[in-house]
Order: structure tokens, then sequence, then C-alpha cells
């Protein structure tokens, strides 16, 4: 059966007369020796007469008159606003995604926008900075009050006092060495 | 079922008339080309009136899209592109149809079976039944090979020509008709087994 799958993709060509003479006769010696093969290509054969005889059938009487009808109803509505809508619907669709989206562009990426941003970066530091900043005075409470926490905060810092008094009290050295109790 | 073209005019002329205007060459294209799609397409779907239906839609979107139509092809091929569209579109809507409805697809399954006459030996075979058989055979097919056996073997289109239809290689064409050929021949030898053989078949 195996063997037979080789052969079987050629009985289309084989029937149709359209395999070269060696394809040919390298089918046709297995054809002789096979009868199940030779049974099939037969049986292709009857199957190809049949369905090219198979009745015609023809379309009923008021075919074309349905037809007419139809393409009519079509060609009026084809007129209407509606239908024009309905059918073209995407033109109207796509241009309104497009200005849609340049209106967005435009929102965020504008020139003016941008330079409206630098200055709000711009602000946010100077408000942070305690002393001679360019804070605007009495502006806000918050504002107001933050120097004085400054300025207290630098107070409980030990500065300059706490230096004078480690050189006026240096600290004790202590003696390397262990001290024994009889060394005094 | 070849197409015969006894009149002077060429599809093509027709088209080109129609696409300026002239609705008288639109019927004749119609007159034409009716019932030889007719035939295409009840053979894809089984049924006479989705067939009618189907045509009648095919030669209204010819109507709606003629300016689409371009001379580089033949008319019969866009033609027939369109009505094996519809046909296989109409086969899909079924096929979710049948999955949707249990009853559905119980019946169809009993109308889709080959009548088995091995089991009626006293039954004779005419001609109407063995026409029924075939075209139950045809309609069992996987629409890839049934749509390549009916524009081959029923409706008479050369290779090139079902190539161009059904927009596919030219190798895949051959390779589809053989094995949808094997398939009929699988399904239909029991009708076939005892004919008799003519003495150039008996030389194989």
């Amino acid at each position: 059966m195996h063997q037979c799958d080789k052969f079987r993709v050629y009985f289309s060509s084989y029937i149709e007369g359209e395999l070269h003479s060696e394809q040919r006769k390298y089918l046709e010696a297995h054809l002789a020796v096979c009868s199940e093969c030779s049974e099939a290509v037969y049986q292709i054969k009857i199957i190809r007469e049949s369905l090219r005889r198979l009745p015609p059938i023809r379309t009923s009487d008021g075919f074309e008159t349905q037809l007419h009808y139809r393409i009519n109803q079509f060609s009026q509505q084809s007129t209407s606003p509606f239908f024009l809508i309905r059918e073209h619907w995407k033109i109207p669709a796509i241009g309104s995604a497009i200005l849609l989206m340049v209106v967005t562009t435009f929102i965020f990426f504008s020139p003016g926008d941008q330079q409206a941003s630098r200055a709000v970066q711009q602000s946010i530091p100077a408000v942070g900075i305690p002393a001679g900043s360019a804070s605007v005075p009495g502006s806000s409470i918050g504002q107001a009050t933050e120097p004085e926490e400054v300025q207290s905060v630098t107070q409980g810092v030990p500065s300059q006092g706490f230096n004078d008094s480690l050189q006026s009290h240096p600290p004790k050295r202590v003696r390397k060495g262990v001290q024994l109790v009889g060394d005094q | 079922m070849a197409r015969k073209k006894s009149l002077k005019i060429t599809d093509e002329e027709l088209i080109a008339r129609f696409q300026h205007g002239d609705v008288q060459a639109f019927d004749t294209l119609v007159r034409r080309y009716k019932d030889q799609l007719l035939n295409y397409v009840f053979r894809f779907v089984g049924n006479r009136s989705d067939a009618e239906d189907i045509v009648q839609e095919t030669f209204l979107r010819v109507f709606k899209n003629k300016h689409y139509y371009k001379e580089i092809a033949k008319f019969s091929t866009w033609v027939y592109t369109i009505a094996g569209n519809l046909a296989k579109t109409e086969l899909r809507r079924r096929k979710r149809r049948k999955i949707f409805s249990v009853s559905n697809f119980v019946n169809e399954e009993r109308d889709y079976d080959i009548p088995d006459v091995e089991k009626n030996p006293e039954r004779e075979v005419d001609g109407t039944i063995k026409d029924d058989i075939i075209q139950k055979a045809i309609e069992k097919l996987p629409p890839k090979f049934k749509e390549v056996i009916l524009l081959r073997d029923v409706q008479g289109f050369s290779y090139e020509e079902i190539s161009q239809i059904l927009n596919i290689p030219l190798g895949t064409v051959k390779s589809r008709v053989n094995r949808g050929r094997l398939k009929l021949q699988e399904d239909l030898k029991f009708l076939f087994e005892n004919e008799p053989k003519s003495s150039e078949e008996t030389k194989l």
C-alpha cells in the first residue's frame, strides 16, 4: 500500500495524458501488476465522465425578474443619504480619527505648553530653598514659616561654641597599659 | 456544460459596455452565465433554492462593483470567483448553524449519507439514483477539493483558469484535483465495481 501511494499522485496526470513517456511507462508497469491501482484509475475515469454527464439544471422562470427587482431596490437605496452613510461610513470615521489624533498631539506637544511646563519646573526648587532664594514674601503661610524653622534647626547644630569648649576642656588622656593596685 | 460563446461579442466587451452605462450588456451577461453559475453553485451547496439565491447575489455584486473589474482577467474568472466565495460563505454559515443546533445536526447527517446499494441487491440503480449518489459524494468532499473538482470535471475549466479563479498556485490546483478524485473514487467505488470494462481498460 505504501508502495502504491507514490504512484497515486500521478493518476490524474496519467488520465489526462500529461505524463512524460518515461513516467507513463513507469506507472503502467505498476498498474500491470497492481489490481487495486488499476481498478482505481479505471473508476476515476468513469467518475470523470459521470461528472461531465450530470444533468444540467436551469434557473427558474422568474430569475431575471427577481434579479431586476433586487437591482432596482439597490439603485433606489443607493440614492438615499442613509444608504450613503451606511455604505461609505469608513471615510468620515477615518477622517474623524485622524483629526482627533492631530488635535490631541497639538494639545500635548505644542511649544507654548513646553514653555509653561519649564516655568513650573523652575518655580518648584525655589520654594524649597530657605535663605537667599527668590521666594515671594508673604505669598503663602507655608513659605513664611519655613525660614524660621530652618533657623531654629541651625541654632541647634553644635557649631562654634562646641569647638571652643573642646579646646578649653580637652578630654583626659587615658594611660596606656594596665594599672595595678600596688603601683600607687 | 462548457462555456459556449455563440455570440460574437466577448464577455470582456460586454462588461466594458456595461461599465460605460449599457445595461443591456449586463442583461446579456446574466443570460450567458446564469445557468452555468447555477450548476456550479448547486453542486457546491446541494440546495437549489440557496444556489439560485447565491447566483442572484453574484450578479447583484457584479452590478454594484462593475468598476472594480479590470480587463487583466477574464470576466468568467471574475464572476466564478465571486460565486465561489459566496458559496463557501454559505457553507460556513451552515456549519456554524449545525454546531449550535443539535437537531439540525442529526437531520443533516442523515441527509448526507450515501445510500448503500449493497444492502438492496434487487434494487436497480438507474441514472437518476446514480446522479443523486454522485451529488451526495461531491457534497461530502472538503470544500478545497470540491471547488477544484467542480471547476475542472463539471465546468470544464483549464488548470490555469482554476488557478486564477481560486487565486492559488497551479501545482496546488493539480494536487487538489488528484486528491479530490481519489477521495471520490474511494467513496463511490461500490457504485462502479461491476461496470463492464472496455478492451482498452482491461489491458491495464
